[in-house]
């Protein structure tokens, strides 16, 4: 906290909600409208950009006394990547199915611009341990609005959760019963745009539903002077 | 020079280093991945081909697999076929019946079609057109369908992509002569193997070694991006 910046906790709990990538910050919409039909797919991304993110944080926290300003930028980018072709790799061997099924959206997290942000807002300025947490902090974060997502899409529009995973065949655990009517829209592109809009209203709705109750007095936490006048504005 | 090596030896120094962690990398996953592959090649082979269980290499014949059920009888044969689809190259393995006259099934392997329309290619109600088709002359995509054998409908608004699976069938069995379009010759190869599998059927598959039911048909679909086919 000395340069100002905030600490390790701070930066765990601010990348799960208050700077949530997807839902505050809206970063890395690529995965987050392409492979949240399903549940599975979905943990594996937030899983392997997790991977990623928490390597490369620490690794640029390490380095952070040695990065030429103008440089900074290709050296985020060559860590990124390496640990990108891990994650690739490794998933290839070891969750084939998985791997064929996420196909080019796994390479494609050397483009997230999370991981970018975070190197550059905290790990190119903190020390390993806050650059760790932030990272992990911001992977919950993510895995969070990724399952919350594929779970709505995945229940309307197929009738299942975690298909491919769980459940007789791997056909996924059935919640609706078979005659439910799915929704198939909701598999395809545009059920990601809405279920993104629609969650995004929500968690808007509550946040701020969370500050009038700070501001009213009735919940009594750290941050009410600032919420009461985030709300008076 | 010194100047440039001041300003970027971090950056030199890290690609040195990750270059070398991603050969390792690299090396120690290649045997898994490449097995993944073979295991996923072999499940397609046992789908394209009904009663298939044994799925053996043939010598030779580097694009060919011999399908036999569990009693070592010759069932058919998978064909690894690829060509120019509307966005990559287009994979696919087809089945034939053991004197090659007929077909008894297709996957894609390998596909980049449009989403929604060119890759409605691997979807088995499209696929199961392919099933019993004759070999002797052209597959031809249609929008309209005549009745006629050998016609394949054209998904709608993706005849790039219906045209260029069925040319890939048809370029690996048939062969353009002076006379027209004749069988090739991995087609008379194929009946000639199969004559000897008859004469001699308890000998085992030529080359090669059984392979044993490694996966399920379910995995066959993850791999092939169609839903599990409904036995009809």
């Amino acid at each position: 906290m000395a340069n100002g910046l905030p600490g390790p906790t701070t930066r765990f709990f601010n990348g799960i909600l208050p700077e949530n990538p997807v839902y505050r910050q809206i970063l890395g919409m690529c995965p987050v409208l392409a492979v949240t039909n399903t549940m599975a797919g979905a943990i594996t991304m937030a899983g392997a950009t997790a991977f990623v993110l928490i390597c490369a944080n620490v690794i640029t926290s390490l380095l952070r006394n040695a990065l030429k300003p103008h440089l900074r930028i290709l050296v985020f980018t060559l860590t990124i990547a390496s640990f990108v072709t891990i994650a690739d790799r490794t998933l290839a061997a070891f969750l084939p199915l998985m791997s064929a099924r996420l196909g080019p959206y796994i390479p494609l997290i050397i483009v997230n611009c999370i991981i970018i942000c975070r190197a550059e807002v905290c790990a190119s300025k903190q020390g390993v341990g806050t650059a760790f947490f932030d990272a992990a902090g911001t992977g919950l974060g993510f895995l969070l609005a990724l399952a919350s997502i594929s779970l709505v899409r995945e229940v309307l529009g197929n009738g299942t959760v975690l298909s491919g995973w769980a459940g007789p065949g791997g056909l996924g655990l059935r919640v609706l019963p078979e005659s439910f009517p799915t929704w198939n829209l909701l598999l395809l592109p545009p059920g990601a745009f809405f279920t993104l809009g629609v969650l995004m209203g929500l968690v808007n709705w509550y946040s701020l539903a969370r500050k009038r109750r700070v501001a009213q007095g009735n919940l009594f936490t750290v941050g009410a002077e600032a919420a009461r006048a985030e709300v008076q504005a | 020079m010194v100047g440039y090596i001041r300003q970027a030896w971090l950056v030199l120094g890290l690609a040195l280093l990750f270059g070398v962690a991603l050969a390792g990398v690299d090396a120690a996953l290649k045997p898994r991945i490449l097995e993944n592959a073979r295991v996923a090649r072999i499940a397609a082979a046992q789908e394209v081909v009904p009663g298939g269980a044994a799925v053996t290499e043939v010598p030779a014949l580097p694009n060919v697999l011999r399908v036999d059920d569990a009693q070592g009888r010759l069932m058919g044969w998978a064909v690894e076929g690829s060509g120019q689809g509307y966005a990559d190259t287009i994979r696919v393995l087809f089945g034939l019946t053991p004197d090659g006259q007929a077909l008894t099934g297709l996957v894609v392997l390998y596909n980049q079609e449009t989403p929604g329309l060119g890759n409605k290619i691997t979807e088995y109600e499209w696929r199961k057109q392919f099933l019993g088709q004759p070999t002797d002359a052209e597959l031809v995509p249609v929008t309209r369908h005549s009745g006629q054998p050998r016609e394949i409908d054209a998904v709608t608004g993706a005849t790039i992509s219906s045209q260029a699976v069925c040319t890939i069938i048809n370029q690996q069995t048939l062969e353009p002569t002076p006379q027209g379009l004749a069988p090739s010759r991995l087609i008379a190869t194929l009946a000639d193997l199969a004559e000897q599998a008859q004469i001699s059927p308890d000998a085992p598959a030529p080359g090669g070694r059984a392979e044993p039911l490694p996966v399920t048909p379910d995995d066959v679909s993850a791999y092939t991006g169609s839903t599990p086919q409904k036995k009809e």
